[in-house]
């Protein structure tokens, strides 16, 4: 008997112990889950021809993913054991160093190796709330340690997200103090450019401007980052424009 | 402040100097932060000095401190007039005839973002950074 599997009028209840349609579905007693998965009927020979997930599937891609599982687990482990050797793991991942192991400094972000002309300037950047006094220095620019993480934040965050989508390393920017307490991100890739600036006061939302210097009146982007969403598209975009080629 | 000096009508074709610090030059170029206003009331704005009266030598001899270092930037005066809200205003003072003002908001904001981005795209050096150099009118 050649009966459509999927076809919904066929599919019929059965009530009060009348039998109606699907007469080749099996007792209940048949029906019983095997080891082997449920039986096919014979009867069915549109199913039979397709591959059916069995129970012994479902214990098989189980078993693999406990062995992923525990795998992942001690690849873990040995990363961090590693680390905390000082000591770089297999496919070297670069973790940026805190200037000084101040209390309550949050660790920043672990970065590929393929992106370390980022860590670097986040490493150097680090001067611009370390500055020590220069008298000779009329502008004194400084930033708050805290204002400089946001804008590490802001970078990496969006550096990854560059790298994670299309492989590829943006440009590094220049960090640098800015106008009262804020911090600048300042990209430059001929014929593009970005300005990223972080204000220190936190309730406030980052603002950037960037432009195409070979079409600058109608290729731009500007506009303020939204707290509540880590990754800018109109950053992105105009970052991934930035990328070394 | 200016009685000394009559106040004149700046050329769009002119120059404008001015002093960046060695603390904010970041890969030879200066760091977007220096384009900032200065003082208060009639004196606020962004200090420089006017080529028709000074040399970009002589603006870096006017850093006050004599431990000072850095170079001097120049921008023309047509750029500057494009960037969005800023004008070029000649402030002379007693002992510098030379000083402008650029006057407009260059912080806060979306705008003052983008004006400090524009400043970043219309300077060149007039004096570059010479490592340890004190300052000299050599250049």
């Amino acid at each position: 008997m050649r009966r459509n599997p999927i076809n919904i009028e066929l599919l019929e209840v059965e009530e009060a112990g009348v039998k109606t349609g699907c007469s080749d579905w099996l007792p209940s007693r048949e029906r019983e889950m095997q080891p082997g998965g449920f039986a096919a009927p014979q009867s069915h020979e549109d199913w039979s021809n397709a591959p059916a997930i069995t129970t012994q599937d479902v214990y098989r891609l189980a078993v693999e993913l406990a062995q992923m599982r525990e795998q992942i687990s001690q690849q873990l482990t040995e990363i961090q054991q590693k680390l905390s050797q000082r000591k770089e793991p297999r496919w070297r991942w670069h973790r940026t160093k805190p200037a000084r192991k101040d209390t309550g400094q949050r660790v920043l972000p672990f970065l590929p190796t393929d992106l370390s002309p980022i860590s670097d300037a986040i490493e150097n950047s680090k001067v611009i709330f370390n500055r020590p006094p220069d008298p000779s220095d009329d502008l004194a620019l400084r930033c708050s340690q805290e204002t400089w993480r946001r804008a590490i934040k802001i970078l990496t965050d969006h550096a990854l997200s560059v790298w994670e989508k299309a492989k590829t390393v943006i440009r590094s920017p220049v960090i640098s103090a800015g106008p009262d307490g804020s911090v600048d991100l300042y990209w430059t890739a001929e014929p593009y450019g970005l300005l990223l600036n972080v204000p220190a006061d936190p309730t406030q939302p980052a603002t950037y401007f960037g432009d195409d210097a070979t079409n600058p009146d109608s290729n731009r982007t500007s506009g303020k980052l939204n707290s509540s969403k880590l990754i800018d598209p109109g950053v992105l975009m105009w970052l991934a424009h930035t990328a070394e080629q | 402040m200016s009685e000394s000096w009559p106040i004149e009508q700046i050329p769009d074709a002119d120059r404008l100097f001015m002093r960046v610090h060695r603390n904010y030059i970041q890969n030879s170029q200066p760091i977007p932060g220096v384009f900032q206003n200065h003082g208060e009331g009639e004196q606020e704005g962004m200090s420089t000095d006017w080529s028709r009266h000074s040399t970009a030598a002589q603006t870096k001899l006017r850093a006050v401190n004599p431990a000072w270092r850095g170079g001097v930037i120049q921008m023309v005066v047509r750029d500057v007039r494009k960037i969005p809200r800023q004008t070029v205003q000649h402030a002379p003072l007693p002992d510098n005839r030379a000083h402008t003002n650029v006057k407009g908001p260059k912080k806060e904001s979306v705008e003052g973002t983008q004006v400090r981005y524009l400043f970043m795209s219309i300077w060149k050096w007039a004096i570059e950074d010479t490592g340890d150099a004190p300052a000299t009118t050599s250049t």
